[in-house]
C-alpha cells in the first residue's frame, strides 16, 4: 500500500474513526516511514488545537456589568409587565366580554326573522307557498358584504318573551269573548242585536237560566180516590201503587 | 423604591417569591453561560453581552412557563443561540469587518514542530477556525461550541440540548473532521 493512501486515513484516524484494523495498520506503518508519521501527529496535533481552540474561543467571562444591567432592566420594566402578566388580568377580560355579550343580547330590539317579515308583508297565497322556493332554486342572489349585513340582522333570532310581555298578553279583555260553532254566526249576531235593542230581557234570560240549572223536582202524581165498591183488580194495583207511592214518601 | 422594584419582580414571575428567588439564584449561575453562547457566535464582546442580556430578560419573562426547571440551563442556551443567530443575520457590518480579518490570515497554520498548546494560541489560527466555525452547519456547531463550553463533557452537552449522547458524540467527531480539512 503507498504512502498516499495511508496518510489519506490519517484525517479519519485522528478524529477515531478509522477501524480498528486499519488503525493498527496505519500505525505499524507510520513506525517505519518518518513522512507519514509526521504527516499523522500534525493531524492529531491540529485536532488538539481544534479542542483547545473552541475552548479558548468560548472561555470567555463576561464584564461584571452584565449582571447589573440584567438585574435593573428586570426593574425597570417590572411594574409594566406585572401589570401583564397578573392572574387577574384575564378574568376580568372574560368577564367584561361576558357582561358586553349579555348586555347586548338583552337590550337588543327585536328584529323579526325573514319569514316572519314575508308572513306580514303578505296573506299567503297559493302562489306565494310555491314562489319562494322557485326564486330560490333558480336565481340565487348574489351576496354583497352589504347585503350580508342586513341578512345576519335578519336572521337573528327573535327573541324570547319575558315575564312583562307575558303578563300583558294575557291580560282579560274588556269585551266578553264567545265560541261561536260554525255556521251559528248569524244566529249568535241577531241574538246580540236582539239583546242591545231590549227586545230579550238578558237578566230575566240569565235568571232563568240560573233557574235551569237547578235540580228538578218531581211531585207525586195526585189522583182522587176511588170508591171502594169500583175498584177491580186493575185499579186495585194502581191504588197500591199510589199508596206505596205514599209510603215511599 | 427597592422594595417597591422586589414586589414587582415577585409579580411577573407569577406572584411567587420562591420562584423569584430560584430565578436570581440561576440568573448569577447562568448568565456566563448565555454569554459565552452568544459570543461563540458574535465573536464581539459588546454585542455578545447585547444579546446575553436580552436572552437572560426573556428567559425572566417566561420563567413562570418553564415546568422542568432542572432543564433551564438548556433552555437558556437555546434562548441565546436563537437571539444571537438572529443579531447574526441582521448585522452585516460586523460580517465585512470579519471577512477582513479572514482575508488577512494565511493557510499552512500548523508545522510539525509546533504543539498544540501553541497552533491554538496563534491569533491566526483562532481567526482561521471562527471562521471555519461559522461555516459548520448549526447542529454540528452547536454541539462544538457547548463542547468547548462544558470542557468536551459530552453526557452533559447531551443533557443540555436534550440530545441522545451518542448522537453528541458523532456529532462532535464530524464537526472536528470537517474543521481539521479546512484548517490542515
Amino acid at each position: 500500500m503507498s504512502c498516499e493512501q495511508y496518510r489519506s486515513w490519517t484525517m479519519d484516524a485522528a478524529a477515531d474513526e478509522l477501524p480498528e484494523n486499519r488503525r493498527t495498520e496505519l500505525e505499524t506503518h507510520a513506525r517505519e516511514c518518518p513522512a507519514c508519521r509526521q504527516e499523522l501527529q500534525r493531524v492529531r496535533t491540529l485536532f488538539a488545537a481544534i479542542n483547545l481552540g473552541v475552548i479558548e474561543q468560548t472561555a470567555v467571562e463576561p464584564s461584571p456589568r452584565l449582571m447589573e444591567q440584567v438585574r435593573q432592566r428586570i426593574r425597570d420594566e417590572a411594574p409594566v409587565a406585572a401589570w401583564w402578566n397578573a392572574r387577574w388580568v384575564p378574568a376580568l377580560a372574560c368577564a367584561a366580554v361576558l357582561i358586553v355579550a349579555a348586555s347586548v343580547w338583552t337590550l337588543w330590539p327585536r328584529t323579526a326573522t325573514r319569514r316572519e317579515l314575508a308572513a306580514n308583508s303578505a296573506p299567503p297565497s297559493s302562489v306565494q307557498a310555491v314562489r319562494p322556493a322557485a326564486v330560490r332554486t333558480i336565481a340565487r342572489p348574489k351576496i354583497t358584504p352589504e347585503r350580508r349585513g342586513s341578512m345576519v340582522a335578519l336572521a337573528r333570532p327573535v327573541r324570547k318573551p319575558n315575564a312583562r310581555r307575558i303578563e300583558r298578553q294575557s291580560r282579560v279583555p274588556d269585551v266578553p269573548e264567545v265560541v261561536v260553532q260554525p255556521g251559528q254566526m248569524e244566529a249568535v249576531m241577531q241574538f246580540a242585536q236582539a239583546l242591545n235593542n231590549g227586545q230579550i230581557d238578558g237578566a230575566k234570560l240569565l235568571a232563568d237560566l240560573k233557574a235551569a240549572d237547578q235540580p228538578l223536582k218531581i211531585k207525586p202524581l195526585e189522583t182522587p180516590e176511588l170508591a171502594a165498591g169500583e175498584s177491580t183488580g186493575a185499579s186495585e194495583a194502581g191504588s197500591t201503587n199510589f199508596v206505596r207511592s205514599a209510603d215511599s214518601r | 423604591m427597592d422594595a417597591l422594584a422586589a414586589s414587582c419582580t415577585e409579580i411577573v414571575v407569577g406572584g411567587d417569591a420562591s420562584l423569584e428567588r430560584e430565578f436570581q439564584e440561576r440568573l448569577a449561575e447562568c448568565a456566563t453561560l448565555a454569554f459565552r453562547v452568544a459570543f461563540a457566535i458574535l465573536r464581539d464582546r459588546a454585542e455578545a453581552e447585547d444579546v446575553a442580556q436580552e436572552a437572560l430578560l426573556r428567559a425572566y419573562r417566561n420563567f413562570h412557563r418553564l415546568r422542568d426547571r432542572t432543564r433551564f440551563r438548556g433552555w437558556l442556551v437555546r434562548i441565546a443561540w436563537r437571539m444571537a443567530m438572529d443579531h447574526r443575520r441582521a448585522g452585516k457590518r460586523r460580517e465585512n469587518r470579519e471577512q477582513d480579518v479572514a482575508r488577512d490570515d494565511a493557510r499552512g497554520l500548523t508545522h510539525a514542530s509546533q504543539t498544540a498548546e501553541e497552533i491554538a494560541a496563534s491569533r491566526e489560527f483562532q481567526g482561521r477556525l471562527a471562521e471555519e466555525m461559522k461555516m459548520l452547519p448549526g447542529k454540528l456547531r452547536i454541539v462544538m461550541v457547548m463542547a468547548g463550553i462544558e470542557g468536551y463533557d459530552t453526557r452533559e452537552v447531551a443533557a443540555l440540548l436534550g440530545l441522545p449522547e451518542g448522537t453528541v458524540k458523532s456529532r462532535l467527531r464530524l464537526a472536528r473532521k470537517r474543521l481539521a480539512e479546512k484548517l490542515r
